[in-house]
């Protein structure tokens, strides 16, 4: 490590420090990484509106019209799989 | 926010906060990665920047605070390696370190935080009260955190050939 006389001596010679700084390649790194960061937060912005949209269309068919259709059954166009398949298979296996 | 605004931000902006991290950190790569973490960062808030403090300090304290996280998360990370036994990662590492500049080394000696209010204070002549408003400290810890980094870097000239 090289000597320096004080403190003041060696913050002097810190702040005399060149570091090299390569603006133009500095400036094409963050811009890659900000072009990639924006595709990312695009990316999963769409995730994230697909899958409420898929947790809401459950919640819809399993919590809401499932109870209604049970209260009133055949009222309701979102029926639950077996009930409103079964008569499709009856047929189909029937042939 | 409007790229303009962005690349406003960083032309001004970019030789401040490329002399504190340089100085913060040791080899090239890490200099390289954390200035671009720093705008990353910068980028990412600068929507919701209030003006509650100056363009300059909310700067300085997104620097700060990216810089320390950085060296403490790679800190924890060397550990890891170093439990693991990867000597052939660690060895390339002191190499790397190896051609880092003289002025630097006393540095190592102090924690992130220590080594940023150093810094902050004594390269970048900032007031102690702007120091403990860009790192979001009591002005007492920035004062007493200040007087044990000197001690330390003193200590370490003096050891290493001063008068």
């Amino acid at each position: 490590m090289a000597a320096y006389k004080n403190y003041e001596e060696y913050i002097s010679r810190l702040k005399g420090v060149r570091t090299g700084f390569d603006d133009p390649k500095m400036r094409t790194r963050l811009n890659a990484v900000l072009h990639r960061h924006s595709h990312l937060t695009a990316w999963l912005s769409a995730g994230m509106a697909a899958l409420l949209f898929i947790a809401f269309s459950a919640y819809l068919n399993f919590a809401v019209l499932n109870k209604k259709e049970a209260a009133s059954p055949g009222s309701y166009i979102f029926m639950p799989f077996e009930r409103s398949s079964q008569p499709v298979f009856d047929y189909i296996f029937s042939q | 926010m409007e790229q303009a605004d962005f690349n406003r931000v960083y032309s001004e902006n970019r030789s401040n906060v490329w002399n504190l991290i340089s100085r913060f950190v040791f080899t090239v790569q890490d200099r390289e990665d954390l200035f671009q973490e720093v705008f990353l960062n910068i980028h990412k808030g600068l929507k919701g920047f209030r003006a509650d403090s100056s363009l300059a300090t909310w700067i300085y304290r997104v620097a700060s605070n990216t810089s320390i996280n950085f060296v403490n998360k790679k800190n924890r990370y060397r550990a890891i390696i170093d439990l693991l036994h990867l000597e052939r990662h660690v060895e390339a590492e002191k190499e790397q370190e190896a051609s880092g500049l003289e002025e630097l080394l006393p540095l190592k000696k102090l924690n992130p935080k220590q080594r940023m209010i150093l810094l902050l204070s004594d390269v970048e002549e900032k007031k102690l009260e702007e120091i403990a408003e860009i790192m979001g400290l009591a002005l007492g810890t920035v004062k007493s955190n200040l007087f044990r980094a000197r001690e330390i870097i003193r200590k370490e000239v003096i050891k290493d050939g001063g008068l």
